[in-house]
């Protein structure tokens, strides 16, 4: 037997002799109602808008930076893949991350002020951009394609840092397994 | 049942504190009491569970009369099967790939592709059981015809364990202590719980405490992301614990005053019984087999909107009548658990599948 109700959106769907655990609901309505919630809290546009860096939903999409690379510099991704074709997926996975927190991380901070986990695909960096600059973080005018640009040029020219990474993993984890890359 | 002598399951891993590994561990206890034999195969086993299955490399296939296979990710032992007299899927559930990016695209592909199987498979057993009606539903959907809803075995005799002094002493059982059990993982949904406490903390009672139990092996980048979170929001009392021992997670229950689940992809949900059984209100989104679990004994959400869940927690904390009401249909669903209904379904079902 179910008890489904509806309790947040009108009420649908209620046995009669629980009616009164959906008067906890409106109840709860009302008084979040008439709270007054801070207008400036740090998570109230997650609720309010879809532009902002801290809607939780976009937050999480916000993760997809750690694939960044793969849009801003495909050859990167395919470089380790490429290099590492037979190992693990996690092993992969796990170099990827090191780049991405290990070297891009820093040097996105120190370009931007910004924290890099709250920024978003390519197509949303002028999100970012606006949230810098409303937030008075002197980026000059720099522009998202610069940025990315720059990334890209830093990138190239970090090419033995990569190379050098690559060896730090390969002595940190073990030879191929016997998975296959996903 | 009179051809059947033994019945063999199958399982990808052998774990402690696995709802899986506990399921075919209950199905073993019940068999053997109606005098089934069987062993129980894994890929993967616990060192403390060693003694309790044996290595999948172990098993024969042409000795077993009848198979359990359990399905939680993927196909990749069933083959073993076709030899058997009577292949029978228990059926877990999958949960949904897509919660899994960009989390672990590792674990996302496995998803991706234990759905596919799940379908393909389904002229290869003779019967399935889920433990849901939810889970059922899906099974129908995926073209199994021959499935039946099975009792969920649980025993609470790990739950009779003494809390764990260390643990115990370290709660401040002066606040309110808001509780969510389970792995972390995307699905599981920590974010809202999160995201609802916060409201909870910052308005209605700064003396508050949100303990999130359960480990989070393999989702390393969702607990960043949580971690994150916390952090953007300046929110302090939230506590990961990791997977935690019997007596610690019973510490965590008996300082429990509310449990919170967000989640909203389960295939039954072990913790709200657990929860139940520590007399805890609940509060609980409406989201896979999370109503029939539940059933009366909390109060389900079917809209997030954090604030007025925050406003919801206060009231049922703060409610003493509500609490009562709430405890008196938990002891009623707790019945639907005892050894002796849960025996009578379990063999009616035996019966189905494995009498002629």
């Amino acid at each position: 037997m179910k008890w489904v109700v509806s309790m947040l959106n009108g009420g649908e769907r209620i046995e009669e002799r629980d009616r009164h655990l959906i008067q906890l609901i409106k109840e709860a309505e009302k008084r979040a109602a008439e709270r007054k919630w801070a207008e400036k809290d740090p998570i109230g546009s997650c609720f309010d808008s879809g532009n902002s860096c801290f809607n939780p939903e976009t937050f999480k999409k916000d993760l997809r930076l750690a694939y960044f690379l793969q849009e801003v510099h495909p050859e990167c991704r395919e470089l380790i893949r490429g290099r590492f074709k037979t190992w693990p997926f996690t092993i992969i996975d796990k170099l990827f991350w090191k780049l991405l927190f290990g070297y891009l991380k820093p040097f996105f901070q120190r370009q931007t002020g910004f924290n890099v986990v709250s920024v978003r695909t390519l197509g949303q960096i002028s999100c970012l951009l606006e949230e810098i600059n409303s937030s008075q973080k002197n980026i000059g005018s720099e522009t998202s394609q610069e940025i990315i640009n720059e990334m890209k040029q830093e990138i190239e020219n970090n090419k033995k840092k990569i190379a050098s990474l690559e060896k730090l993993l390969g002595k940190e984890t073990n030879p191929p397994g016997d998975k296959e890359d996903g | 049942m009179d051809r059947v002598k033994k019945v063999d399951q199958i399982l990808p891993g052998l774990f402690f504190g696995d709802a899986v590994s506990n399921q075919a561990l209950e199905i073993r206890r019940r068999l053997l009491k109606m005098g089934l034999k069987g062993d129980i195969f894994a890929k993967k086993i616990d060192k403390k569970l060693r003694g309790l299955g044996k290595p999948i490399r172990n098993f024969e296939p042409g000795k077993s009369d009848s198979v359990l296979f359990h399905f939680c990710l993927n196909m990749e032992l069933a083959p073993l099967l076709k030899r058997a007299k009577k292949k029978v899927m228990v059926y877990h559930n999958i949960t949904p790939p897509d919660y899994f990016y960009p989390f672990n695209l590792k674990f996302k592909l496995d998803l991706q592709k234990g759905v596919k199987e799940l379908e393909k498979y389904s002229g290869f057993f003779d019967s399935a059981l889920a433990f849901s009606d939810f889970s059922l539903e899906e099974l129908k959907q995926k073209g199994y015809s021959k499935v039946f809803l099975a009792p969920f075995f649980i025993s609470f005799d790990s739950l009779k364990a003494e809390p764990d002094e260390k643990t115990f002493n370290k709660i401040d059982n002066q606040n309110k202590n808001l509780i969510f059990v389970g792995r972390i993982a995307p699905h599981k949904k920590q974010e809202d719980i999160i995201l609802s406490f916060f409201f909870y903390k910052k308005y209605l009672n700064p003396k508050s405490c949100l303990y999130l139990v359960g480990s989070y092996k393999g989702n390393e980048h969702y607990l960043f992301y949580l971690q994150k979170l916390i952090d953007k929001l300046d929110l302090e009392d939230v506590f990961f614990t990791g997977l935690v021992s019997d007596s610690e997670l019973v510490a965590y229950y008996k300082s429990a005053d509310l449990f919170l689940s967000m989640s909203e992809h389960e295939g039954f949900c072990v913790p709200l019984i657990e929860a139940m059984l520590f007399k805890i209100p609940i509060i609980a989104y409406e989201a896979g087999a999370v109503p029939e679990t539940l059933g009366k004994g909390g109060v389900l959400v079917n809209k997030k909107d954090f604030r007025v869940i925050a406003e919801l927690i206060d009231i049922v904390i703060e409610g003493k009548q509500i609490k009562e009401k709430i405890r008196d249909n938990q002891i009623e669903i707790l019945k639907n658990y005892s050894a002796k209904e849960n025996k009578e379904a379990f063999m009616s079902i035996c019966k189905d599948i494995f009498g002629e």
